[in-house]
């Protein structure tokens, strides 16, 4: 080796040891589905329900506890607690743990709401004042009246004298209305409204995709309620419900699926290797080119994303199939036609074909980095990155590695002829090839016109049937809240984004009635707006001598108007600042209101959580009518932009191959040449499309991009046989074998990728798998047709 | 409400206690006899007269209904006049309608009302312990066999809503409940028409305490 070949070593290790150090101390994986969730349709909206899909909904995990009994619920759930906040692995990372109501709950209650009853007097200022009419007035204290003979009268007693109209009772009793189904609260803890089980809300400070945080978290629940369960065997079960627990899930499935396809596709590839070339030496080439591209799109991702997608991960250990070809053609070339002035010479020889077949490639996946999919987009800039670097590595470290004198292989050199043999018998039957061809348009033509969308975007997404019926029975027995379905009412502050939300339970109520929603839970019963509290309370206050109008009714009920001296004192003081969320925010009351805000790019959204919506185009209307309040299906909604993304990936995808196309027609400058270059690819891909159709498979964003990848490796198959073929019968040999390497190594990774139990690798996998053998077949068969004369 | 509803146990529990006594005759009794006369009832069907006198009106709230007892612990107090209204106390459960709303309290989920519920249940059951666990006990002999029995709550939240309650009979009979607010507000309950002996068949378990049959 060379000093100059020493030199370049040592800066590549040195550059590979500091983009493995980067990527080991940043590494994270994210199985986070919403990267692929589209924003541009209606962005403000997308971009919400994005934060929704992230925020403290998505971190609160519901746990429950089964036990025989109320008491052994009541206890356990302490106990649970307890142990939790405790536990090393839990109790740093808890934003909030509720077994019941926070203490002081009824006090904040009081405190913030009495002082501010008459904001809460009605539903609206036309409502306020009709309550404050002789005849409303009269109803009120006869109310009371009845509410006084009541048994157990005592504590309206002690209400009446400053809250005749009981506003506060009645407000509470609206919100508990509206909720539907509510928990049972048992000794201050909170229990599933049928059984006896205990319920613990606890929401994460992490994102419930952080796996670093998540996977700990989860085993200390378990290690917590271990403990609990020794010292209380009535504790029998516990059960859960919380996405992180399917995100880290599929994680593991993701990294399990990723080593063993890594592990079983360099093994199959070292055997291959060993009967071609009897050494590793090509493995161990090879893997620096892999190892750099990988290492370098990891690192750069990780920097700019600050985790690492399942999806694109996956792509990245396909990149195997692409990259390691570049290595794999020169080792050919220098084992079956290497030049006289050594490795470098020979990388020269092939240069322009590897740099060709690399660049067609990063031109396709160019155009997935202008995608508006952040996840198409990692993908995108993932691959160029990893694609660059691999070429590099392969122009300036692998040659200075590559043996000077091949080592002689008795089963290489039959191989070599039988494919010389193979391919001259193809030139003088050029009736097989131009079968082949013809089959595969066929193929093709008829695939194509049957081929379709895959329209459920969440197919891509593996849930593990065991904690989908687990999480289904957890949130059976505690809510039935939707959890795809939420109304959200935007505005450019807190104050603005309330008056929607007024409107917004004003038209949930009505639905309620009619039956379009069997409850709601929204905050607007608890915090209305601070110009609707103003306007109610005026409304009221500033009816004409509502006072004495209010003392001659009640006392023409019976009641002493002297008793009501504390109403009459508050009705004539200042009116108290209306109610803020940040009063509740401060209040032990934060933690129950805090779900039903969420804030992005400076605006606010109130959400109002449905439970059971029964007609859900009646419900859409109601919010459509109301500026600023919008219904939001998520199911729906990521259908919809699935397709939209579908289809503009499909162009995006298009125009990446214009772009090969384009770059190929510059470098040959000759439509035979181009046709031999490009075709095999494209026809590739579409029988792939075709195969994947009669399997019952329709296009999604993750098959479209595998596809990519087909279009990419068929094209180098191309390249590599076109060029070579110009060179010379023993470069064509090479290439021949090169590309039988090429086709069986990429097979081997996307092959052991197909069987992975994740969807979306399973659909990179099988796409791919498919494609490159069409590729490897119809490359040379192409090459045949498209020459002048037999050779 | 559920404070409302604490308060509510008590009268009616000491007016289950008022009838269940009231066959009784005038003779000299102990808190002991007292006691054990109460544990030895059966079905009974009365008339009361209740009388609320509040801070909050000028004039006492008068209702009139009946009282159904039924062995183990089935208790109805309907109102009849002027607004009928009925409150049922069972083993597991406490329900409450006045007509326009309906609130079922489960016993053995609420704790608090449950044991304020045992208390009474004490009572009845001629269990002194437990009644002295719960409330401070004063009986006080008067003539002719007149006597006098107060129960202060020892504590809160009871004690926060319920100054005392008064039970006064002669003999064994108790005649009037009087329960006195912390907020000077008070309930007189006047037993009439008692019917110590009643028996209920199983048509009139069911309508009026809701037991189905065995």
């Amino acid at each position: 080796m060379t000093s100059d070949g020493l030199r370049r070593l040592f800066a590549a290790a040195l550059f590979a040891a500091l983009l493995a150090a980067f990527v080991v101390t940043r590494f994270q994986v994210s199985a986070d589905i919403t990267a692929f969730l589209p924003s541009s349709e209606d962005r403000s909206l997308a971009e919400f329900s994005r934060a929704i899909a992230s925020g403290p909904l998505s971190r609160t995990m519901v746990l429950v506890l089964v036990t025989p009994d109320d008491p052994s619920a009541v206890a356990a759930s302490r106990a649970f607690e307890a142990a939790l906040r405790e536990h090393s692995d839990v109790g740093p990372h808890l934003e909030s743990i509720e077994g019941g109501p926070p203490e002081g709950f009824e006090r904040a209650l009081w405190e913030l709401y009495h002082p501010r009853r008459f904001g809460f007097l009605a539903d609206d200022p036309k409502a306020a004042r009709h309550r404050a009419s002789d005849e409303a007035l009269r109803s009120s204290a006869e109310l009371l009246l009845r509410r006084l003979r009541h048994p157990g009268s005592s504590a309206i007693a002690r209400l009446a004298p400053s809250d005749p109209f009981l506003v506060l009772a009645d407000l509470f009793r609206r919100a508990q209305q509206a909720a539907g189904r509510q928990l049972r609260l048992v000794d201050g803890r909170f229990l599933t409204p049928d059984g006896s089980d205990a319920v613990l809300f606890l929401t994460t400070g992490a994102s419930a995709f952080d796996s670093g945080v998540q996977k700990p978290l989860l085993n200390g629940i378990q290690s917590a309620f271990a403990r609990v369960q020794v010292a209380m065997p009535d504790a029998k079960a516990l059960e859960q419900s919380g996405i992180n627990r399917f995100a880290v899930r599929a994680e593991e499935s993701i990294r399990a699926d990723v080593q063993r396809i890594t592990i079983f596709s360099c093994l199959g590839l070292g055997l291959l290797l060993w009967i071609l070339f009897r050494g590793f030496r090509l493995v161990g080439l090879a893997s620096i080119a892999v190892g750099m591209g990988v290492l370098a799109g990891c690192a750069l991702t990780l920097a700019l994303f600050g985790r690492i997608h399942g999806v694109t991960l996956a792509f990245g250990a396909s990149l195997i199939g692409v990259c390691v070809d570049y290595v794999i053609h020169f080792y050919c070339h220098q084992s079956v036609a290497p030049s006289s002035d050594g490795p470098y010479a020979t990388l020269s020889r092939i240069w322009k074909a590897v740099a060709t077949g690399a660049a067609t490639t990063m031109v396709g996946f160019a155009a997935l980095s202008a995608s508006s999919l952040p996840g198409l987009r990692e993908v995108g800039l993932f691959s160029l990155t990893g694609i660059a670097a691999a070429l590099a590595s392969t122009r300036f470290i692998v040659p200075s590695l590559m043996p000077i004198e091949p080592r002689p292989v008795a089963f290489r050199q039959w191989l070599v002829e039988r494919l010389g043999r193979a391919y001259a018998w193809l030139l003088a039957h050029r009736a097989v090839p131009a079968l082949m061809v013809v089959a595969s348009l066929l193929l093709a033509v008829v695939g194509l016109s049957k081929a379709h969308w895959n329209e459920d975007f969440t197919s891509l997404n593996r849930v593990d049937p065991d904690l989908f019926a687990e999480d289904s029975a957890v949130r059976a027995k505690v809510t039935h809240l939707e959890q795809m379905r939420f109304i959200v009412a935007l505005g450019s502050d807190d104050e603005r984004a309330l008056q929607v939300n007024d409107a917004v339970i004003s038209a949930l109520a009505e639905a309620q009635s009619s039956g379009e929603v069997a409850g709601y839970q929204s905050i607007g019963v608890l915090l209305p707006s601070a110009r609707k509290q103003t306007e109610v309370a005026r409304a009221f206050r500033e009816s004409p001598a509502v006072w004495e109008r209010t003392a001659e009714a009640f006392a023409g009920a019976g009641f002493d108007s002297a008793a009501l001296a504390p109403y009459e004192r508050d009705l004539k003081a200042p009116l108290a600042p209306p109610l803020r969320f940040d009063d509740l925010l401060a209040s032990p009351l934060a933690s129950l209101v805090q779900k039903f805000r969420i804030e992005l790019d400076g605006k606010i959204g109130w959400l109002s959580f449905l439970h059971e919506v029964q007609d859900p185009a009646a419900l859409e209307k109601r919010m459509a009518a109301i500026p600023g309040a919008k219904l939001i299906d998520q199911a729906k909604m990521m259908q919809e932009a699935n397709l939209a993304y579908q289809q503009r990936t499909l162009e995006l995808i298009s125009l990446g191959l214009l772009g090969v196309l384009l770059m190929l027609v510059l470098r040959y400058r000759s439509m035979r040449k181009v046709f031999a270059a490009f075709f095999p690819s494209l026809l590739a891909a579409a029988v792939t499309i075709s195969i994947l159709t009669f399997a019952g498979l329709g296009l999604d964003l993750v098959s479209l991009t595998a596809l990519l990848v087909v279009v990419s490796v068929g094209v180098d198959y191309g390249v590599f046989l076109l060029d070579a073929d110009m060179t010379g019968e023993l470069d064509r040999s090479a290439a021949l074998l090169s590309i039988v390497v090429a086709c069986a190594s990429t097979v081997l990774g996307f092959g052991l990728l197909s069987l992975s139990s994740y969807p979306a690798l399973h659909v990179i996998g099988l796409t791919a798998v498919i494609g490159v053998v069409a590729s490897f077949l119809l490359a040379p068969a192409a090459l045949t047709l498209g020459s002048r004369r037999p050779r | 409400m559920r404070r409302l509803l604490v308060v509510a146990i008590p009268v009616l529990a000491l007016s289950l206690v008022a009838v269940s006594s009231a066959q009784s005759i005038k003779a000299p009794v102990g808190l002991d006899t007292l006691l054990s006369a109460f544990a030895k009832m059966n079905g009974l069907e009365a008339k009361f007269v209740e009388e609320k006198r509040m801070q909050l009106l000028k004039a006492p709230l008068r209702s009139e209904g009946r009282l159904y007892f039924a062995p183990p612990g089935y208790l109805l107090r309907q109102i009849d006049s002027p607004q009928p209204s009925r409150v049922l106390i069972t083993p597991t459960a406490l329900t409450v309608d006045d007509g326009s709303t309906r609130e079922v309290i489960d016993l053995q989920v609420r704790r608090d009302v449950r044991s304020f519920v045992g208390s009474f249940v004490s009572l009845l059951a001629g269990d002194k312990d437990a009644l002295t666990a719960a409330y401070q006990i004063r009986f006080v002999d008067a003539k002719d066999g007149a006597w006098r029995l107060d129960l202060a709550p020892k504590a809160a939240p009871l004690s926060d809503i319920l100054k005392m309650v008064r039970v006064s009979g002669t003999g064994l009979s108790v005649e009037e409940i009087h329960v006195f607010d912390t907020n000077g507000d008070e309930t007189i309950t006047r037993m009439l028409e008692v019917n110590p002996k009643r028996r209920f068949d199983a048509s009139e378990r069911r309508g009026l305490f809701g037991i189905e049959a065995q």
